[in-house]
């Protein structure tokens, strides 16, 4: 009770400081508390390291479960090849929402949500590869591949065994409470005052968003009418005109967002440094406690790799 | 004794009275379409969409959900597809930040009529707190290509639901797919409070 009492009131001046006119510091070094957000982040939803080994160890405890099942029912059962939603990132993306605080790049990068494009051409990549799997498709009659359909019913793992790896109850309270601290960095006077200048300037770069967040969307619209208009006879695949219109309308995008927020970045950066280094020694207990959850993960799925490599030999770590 | 996020909670608002100056906002950032739904906490229904093997047979989804307990179940039901095509059921809770992460699933096995991995509870949620549906509905198409989709009806009056698109990647939500050869797919879809598209 004292402690968070204390907390509570450390917590608050820092807030008031933050929030009642005080100036910001606009001093620090920007890619430093980037750095540092991050890295706190990342102890609460895990590196992405850890992130890859969590997929990684969820892919060996659902397939090799269905496999195994399977197995003793009679069935050959071969799991799709693996796919690595990580690659490509080197950082999580933070909570898009207090966009002020969003990494600015000017080329299109996970960390910033505008990925659209290389994201969906690695899944386009994944699908190609395609599911082959020979003890099914050498059933010749309805009734033999229905016999397989059940057993693969009745084989699915129950779902806690393989979701949310690495996550936990103290990483959900630290988020709740990081919300609340990012929340404050965003919405600074500073911080708002550049925010708001976001919408009229991406409208004077001729690619109208809201937010970082909305213009993600809008690179995701423009994919999916394009999608749409050639139909399900010819989908959009890498090579085709209308796939590089919308790649090069993600750079633009990207371009653009990092002209229109580049000041809030540095200014919502200013703003985080006090806030960060106070929640950071509050809540140094619970986010190593959180960080070990994920380390955990990863050394679970290092010791689950030669099951990986049997149930995908196709995998490359 | 109030936990320590609701006295961060109290101690935010008071943050909030002591800087009536207007010089700090320090205010909820809820997406109107979160607002519009957050009342609809718990619920059930199907919608049809795609082929039909008779009009007995209709292919479609269903969706059940419930705050209480942050359960739902979801159901993707196929008969008679055409070859490549699959049904896929999205479901997503509003937040106060906007949305959670949708949960699909998706069926493209045509021995079979149904595939309903997703039937219970969110036993983490990133620290978000979940309102009410924001988004669900089925769609009929090509795997990871065009469809048609219906989003369910029971919706608030003036409302509209979060559109479904048959054109998002199964890579990059939380969904289940029951493929077409009788394998079965897993994609976690990332953490819920990073942007990830």
């Amino acid at each position: 009770m004292r402690t968070t009492r204390k907390a509570g009131i450390t917590f608050l001046s820092a807030m008031l400081l933050a929030g009642c006119g005080a100036p910001l510091d606009t001093s620090v070094d920007a890619a430093a508390v980037e750095a540092d957000y991050a890295a706190t982040y990342e102890q609460m939803v895990g590196t992405i390291a850890q992130r890859r080994a969590a997929e990684q160890l969820a892919y060996v405890r659902f397939q090799g479960q269905i496999r195994d099942c399977m197995r003793k029912a009679g069935f050959n059962y071969t799991p799709p090849p693996f796919f690595q939603m990580y690659d490509g990132y080197e950082h999580m993306p933070p909570p898009a929402e207090f966009s002020a605080l969003v990494p600015v790049h000017p080329e299109p990068r996970p960390e910033t949500g505008l990925a659209v494009t290389s994201q969906r051409e690695r899944s386009r990549a994944h699908e190609a590869r395609g599911s082959a799997n020979p003890g099914f498709e050498r059933l010749k009659t309805e009734d033999e591949r229905r016999a397989y359909g059940v057993a693969g019913e009745a084989c699915q793992p129950a779902q806690g065994t393989y979701t949310n790896l690495g996550s936990s109850k103290v990483s959900d309270q630290l988020q709740e409470q990081f919300a609340t601290v990012l929340e404050s960095a965003n919405s600074r006077a500073a911080v708002k005052g550049a925010l708001d200048g976001y919408s009229a300037c991406m409208k004077s770069e001729k690619i109208p968003a809201k937010s970082v967040e909305d213009l993600r969307g809008k690179v995701m619209e423009r994919f999916n009418a394009k999608e749409s208009a050639l139909g399900a006879a010819a989908p959009l695949r890498p090579g085709k005109p209308e796939w590089a219109d919308v790649v090069q309308f993600e750079k633009q995008a990207a371009a653009a967002d990092s002209r229109c927020r580049a000041e809030a970045h540095t200014l919502g950066m200013a703003a985080l440094e006090p806030l960060l280094r106070t929640f950071k020694t509050e809540h140094a207990s619970e986010l190593k406690e959180s960080e070990a959850v994920w380390g955990s993960v990863a050394r679970e799925a290092a010791a689950a790799l030669p099951r990986l490599k049997e149930l995908d030999p196709s995998f490359q770590p | 004794m109030p936990s320590r996020g609701n006295l961060l909670r109290n101690l935010k608002r008071g943050a909030t009275a002591l800087c009536l100056s207007g010089i700090v906002v320090i205010a909820g950032s809820e997406s109107a379409l979160a607002d519009c739904h957050q009342g609809v906490t718990s619920g059930s229904g199907s919608v049809t969409v795609g082929s039909a093997c008779s009009s007995s047979l209709p292919s479609g989804g269903t969706a059940s959900w419930n705050k209480s307990g942050l359960t739902i179940s979801i159901v993707a039901t196929g008969w008679c597809m055409s070859s490549n095509y699959c049904e896929t059921t999205w479901y997503d809770w509003g937040t106060s930040s906007g949305h959670f992460d949708a949960r699909a699933i998706r069926m493209c096995y045509r021995s079979a009529s149904s595939y309903s991995a997703y039937n219970q509870a969110e036993s983490t949620t990133g620290g978000r707190t979940l309102l009410g549906m924001q988004k669900w509905g089925t769609c009929y198409g090509v795997n990871n290509s065009a469809g048609t989709c219906v989003t369910s009806s029971q919706s608030i009056s003036g409302c509209t639901l979060a559109a479904v698109n048959h054109t998002y990647p199964n890579t990059s939500t939380r969904m289940w797919v029951r493929t077409s050869t009788g394998s079965y797919q897993y994609y976690s879809g990332g953490n819920v409070s990073s942007a990830s598209a």
